[in-house]
């Protein structure tokens, strides 16, 4: 009965029909697979240069001897990847911190807006990485320093995502409020924020995504270990693996910082 | 009807993209043969024409066309020096080959960017990274590098503690218990880091006994001026500037003896590009004679290394005495001596290569085995250098037979 239903939603060309999660699931594995034994196919024959990628097979055993090997970097895969996230969330943390109700506030209160804006709109275009000359200057090399240029990478979208998730609340839910006997302040907070809780997640999911992919220019900075400092010293020793790795592990953290940031959201904005 | 002209049309598309790519595929293949078979014929010993037809500074022969080789040029540095005195001096433009300067502050981002440039000078560490990760070679040794120091400001407990602690470094301040645990802004991977390391080796530490926080130079030279670090690992310009800034040197390659070379390299496929081949070859040999300039004339040396730091940007090192003083310290190799490092032989000391290496190989092979003993580099890296002779001696050879003849 169930197989006859499907077989009636398919068009002509068995468009429409709707497979179980595990035939979804092993289509996601088939396609990463596939990519895995073509790059593997193209440097055993030889097409593409080993000093200039690393075979998938020779990262995973790097994977496992960076656990325990502190060469060439001087630091193993867990020390290297602690000292990154101590960077990318004092960082990150502060930007959330600080962003998000700068730009809720700012996205309600007129006069804030006004007052804030056209500064705001003057550091926003600025890259991160410009700001390193002057870090070093102000704050040194240590951690501070570090988080500092990390918290610039994510403190934008989260101020831009929360502004944006207050003005676009809706305008009737707002008038509701008011005529029910809401103070302003009422309004915003139990209205204007709930509302915009969307676009805040979206902006710290963004803001994640900017945090790490910030890390090696921040820890060009100056760096004695981290992802990103074993990625310079890949740089340095010609060791394409290592460089291969670190960007792999980086990106294999903010996949799981952003299950995680779903998992949050998820569990948040359940009425969503 | 449309879906058929949008197939016809898809189809015309596609094959003329199929054909265009397999054309350009076909006649790049035919250029990229021609330039090997011509290299080939290059690498011959040249018939250069007497000193007295070739009406030229040294007797050598000018290009038939005029050329421009793109030079690596590192900023700053005394091995860049060279460069810049044979095209002042006018030499290379009697030979009709012009340079364009790409200017870096650091062996692997010259490395890098090989695709920007033809021939180059940079220390050991970066050249090694350059021979094993790109289509690069080393055709000489420029110099044994001499301005690597260490400095610390006037309060370190290594400058309060005085000279004279470790009778074999006389030069030498501090004791082992002030420079251990101390922080170090230093561009690691570089020549710095092997003369940090071989002076903790010195006075019985290691580099687990310090704290090594990579930065590029100019940037460690501002980040200590700000109060970070207990120490700067400077080179030569950034030496300089240091200096002027009044801080200590408390130690460096050339009071410890660390003995670092730097190299002149080419790409591979300049070599590969007969033209270009010749010109380096051309270059190769001005490049030691403009050494010879340098030790024969260091006030007028000075002037122009004064001048190329200024207009390289190099704040601070444009000042004359100190480049004076730079060069006094300068252990380069005039074009003799580099014709006999490069052309005698000896056996590997390590009695792994399975053939004699020539003592310019040698030279570079003392910094390669300090790396491998850091676990930076491995054994079969250096086999890899060996069996692909990356340090390679036909320039030297090509130059050698020229001089002979003229």
């Amino acid at each position: 009965m169930d197989k006859k239903t499907k077989t009636k939603k398919r068009d002509k060309l068995g468009r429409g029909q709707n497979a179980s999660a595990y035939t979804y699931a092993m289509l996601s594995f088939a396609g990463v697979m596939a990519f895995l034994i073509i790059w593997q196919l193209l440097l055993v024959a030889g097409i593409v240069s080993d000093r200039y990628l690393a075979k998938p097979t020779e990262l995973v055993v790097l994977f496992v001897q960076k656990f325990s090997d502190p060469a060439p970097d001087g630091a193993t895969l867990l020390v290297s990847i602690w000292a990154s996230l101590r960077v990318s969330l004092t960082g990150l943390i502060l930007a959330i911190v600080i962003g998000v109700p700068l730009g809720l506030c700012m996205g309600w209160f007129k006069a804030l807006d006004r007052l804030v804006t056209p500064i705001f709109e003057i550091i926003r275009p600025i890259p991160p990485v410009s700001w390193i000359p002057l870090t070093i200057l102000w704050m040194g090399i240590g951690l501070r320093a570090k988080a500092f240029i990390i918290f610039f990478s994510a403190f934008i979208p989260c101020v831009i995502n929360s502004y944006t998730g207050v003005k676009l609340t809706n305008k009737t839910l707002i008038n509701v409020a008011r005529t029910s006997g809401a103070s302003y302040v009422e309004t915003f907070y139990k209205v204007a924020i709930p509302s915009a809780l969307t676009m805040v997640f979206t902006g710290i999911r963004v803001a994640v995504g900017n945090a790490w992919s910030t890390l090696v220019a921040a820890e060009m900075l100056a760096a004695s270990a981290g992802l990103g400092y074993m990625i310079l010293m890949g740089r340095m020793f010609a060791r394409a693996d290592i460089i291969i790795l670190g960007m792999l592990v980086i990106g294999a953290i903010g996949a799981f910082f952003n299950g995680i940031l779903s998992f949050v959201e998820n569990h948040v904005i359940k009425w969503r | 009807m449309k879906r058929g002209i949008a197939t016809i049309i898809a189809a015309v598309l596609v094959i003329s993209t199929i054909a265009g790519c397999g054309g350009s595929g076909n006649s790049k293949q035919e250029e990229s043969a021609a330039p090997e078979a011509a290299a080939d014929e290059a690498a011959e010993p040249e018939g250069e024409a007497p000193a007295e037809t070739a009406g030229t500074t040294f007797g050598i022969e000018p290009m038939e066309n005029e050329i421009t080789l793109s030079l690596g040029y590192f900023s700053g540095a005394m091995h860049a020096l060279p460069w810049y005195i044979m095209e002042q001096e006018g030499w290379i433009e009697e030979l009709g080959i012009s340079f364009e300067y790409q200017s870096f502050i650091n062996g692997p981002a010259m490395m890098e960017a090989n695709a920007d440039w033809d021939i180059a000078s940079t220390g050991g560490p970066g050249a090694i990274t350059g021979i094993l990760g790109y289509d690069i070679k080393v055709m000489g040794i420029a110099d044994k590098e001499a301005v690597l120091n260490l400095y610390v400001r006037e309060d370190s407990p290594i400058y309060q503690a005085g000279q004279g602690n470790f009778p074999d470094y006389p030069k030498m301040y501090g004791t082992v218990d002030t420079w251990k645990g101390t922080e170090w802004l230093i561009p690691v991977g570089t020549t710095m880091h092997q003369t940090l390391v071989t002076i903790l080796e010195q006075i019985g530490l290691t580099a687990d006994d310090v704290t090594m926080t990579n930065m590029d130079v100019t940037t460690a030279l501002t980040a200590f001026k700000t109060g970070a670090g207990d120490g700067l690992a400077v080179w030569t310009s950034t030496a300089i500037e240091a200096e002027q800034e009044g801080y200590i040197k408390v130690a460096g390659a050339d009071d410890n003896g660390v003995i670092v070379p730097t190299t002149i390299l080419a790409t591979d496929a300049a070599l590969a590009d007969p033209e270009k081949y010749e010109a380096i070859c051309k270059c190769w040999e001005l490049y030691y004679r403009a050494i010879d300039f340098i030790l024969a004339d260091r006030e007028k040396a000075a002037e122009y290394y004064a001048e190329t730091c200024s207009i390289e940007g190099v704040s601070g090192a444009d000042d004359y005495d100190l480049c004076y003083e730079s060069l006094s310290r300068f252990m380069p190799y005039g074009l003799e001596d580099e014709l006999e490092l490069m052309n005698t032989y000896a056996e590997d000391p390590k009695g792994t290569a399975g053939r004699e290496l020539s003592n310019g190989e040698i030279d570079l092979f003392n910094t390669l085995d300090f790396f491998i003993s850091q676990d930076k580099y491995t054994e079969d890296d250096r086999n890899s250098i060996i069996d692909n002779e990356k340090v390679t001696s036909v320039i030297a050879k090509a130059v050698q037979e020229s001089v002979s003849n003229r």
